[in-house]
């Protein structure tokens, strides 16, 4: 199956594209902050709630629920320090014990807690719509000129490795 | 207890983060490319997929009707509390929501290139224009892969002409580097000096 420059037959599919940079899809902020299980079957929330962990769908879901925000695997996530864990699932609460000791990613707390991404997601959207984690999400340039200070930064800060 | 949280591999409140997604057939450098930069071991995520899958490549099937993708990931803390995210993922079409999915959000992708199976990388640049997400192609230079100059490189890869192509070592940092400071800078250029 070894194919060089120009060799075999196949091609891309050729459509080429502007780039248009794409934001972070962001739902209706209508949270209600609470997990209670008329929620739905959504992957959120049969996530959150604890069970299985995953709801066998089909395909890949990657839709956030309703009224949660989407979190990314590169949300950095650390503890908002008002809301209390008694009550939480299991799942949200081993969440919250990792980052008691600082910030982290969704993509480090997968890791560690050896959870699958679209789990952590989910569990973090929770926690984030309950008040209990605060998320900043990765930065992505909307075009808006002080943008511009904050990607010759990462430049200059990747020129220095 | 600051720097001992700090040694456990936390980040410092106020930190930012950027997305950058490592694209490429199986075995083509990808894990190497993430280790080279990240400042800790990779880590690996994963993504359950629910669709049956084949058993290859960077994948197992779990069972008859579930498939685990891995993603290894690393990071690396620049000056100022920006903390770069690297992402390496299969781009195989079955994976394409999947890809889809870690593509928004992303500041930009990187697709290795193994000049040994130049038609496995089609589908990571499909996807990265299909997303819209600025990207680099990185041609990762193993010992053994056959030597082709830009321009055939291009043309095999139907690579549009704005789209920057650099050749990597992905085991050395200052090569690894080149391959990131190229996508940031092509991101920074002014809009209109891309060509439609």
């Amino acid at each position: 199956m070894t194919s060089g420059a120009g060799g075999g037959g196949h091609t891309r599919r050729g459509v080429v594209r502007s780039h248009t940079v794409i934001s972070p899809d962001t739902d209706t902020p209508d949270h209600d902050g609470t997990f209670d299980a008329t929620d739905g079957p959504a992957e959120v929330g049969t996530a959150y709630h604890g069970g299985e962990g995953w709801d066998g769908g089909t395909g890949y879901e990657d839709t956030p629920k309703r009224g949660r925000p989407r979190v990314d695997m590169a949300t950095l996530l650390s503890l908002a320090p008002a809301a209390p864990a008694a009550g939480l699932p299991v799942q949200a609460r081993r969440v919250l014990a990792l980052l008691e000791p600082g910030v982290l990613s969704v993509a480090e707390v997968s890791a560690r807690l050896e959870l699958p991404g679209g789990v952590v997601r989910a569990v973090a959207a929770g926690l984030v719509a309950g008040g209990h984690v605060r998320a900043a999400d990765p930065f992505v340039p909307r075009a808006q000129p002080h943008e511009r200070d904050f990607l010759e930064r990462v430049l200059h800060g990747l020129q220095r490795l | 207890m600051a720097s001992s949280a700090s040694e456990r591999g936390y980040l410092p409140d106020g930190a930012r983060s950027v997305k950058i997604v490592v694209l490429g057939a199986f075995g083509v450098g990808k894990t190497t490319f993430v280790g080279t930069v990240s400042e800790m071991r990779p880590l690996r995520t994963e993504e359950r997929l629910t669709r049956a899958g084949e058993l290859v490549d960077d994948v197992a099937v779990d069972t008859k009707s579930t498939t685990t993708v891995a993603m290894d990931f690393g990071r690396r803390t620049l000056a100022g509390g920006i903390v770069v995210y690297l992402f390496g993922a299969p781009g195989q079409p079955r994976f394409a929501a999947m890809i889809r999915s870690l593509l928004t959000g992303a500041l930009g992708g990187l697709v290795l290139v193994d000049t040994r199976h130049i038609d496995r990388s089609y589908a990571s640049i499909d996807l990265l224009e299909e997303a819209g997400v600025p990207y680099v192609v990185a041609v990762n230079t193993f010992s053994e892969s056959p030597g082709y100059s830009e321009a055939v490189l291009r043309d095999a890869l139907t690579l549009p002409d704005d789209r920057p192509l650099v050749f990597v070592d992905a085991r050395t940092m200052q090569s690894a580097k080149h391959a990131l400071v190229a996508l940031v800078t092509d991101i920074l250029r002014p809009a209109g000096s891309h060509t439609p």
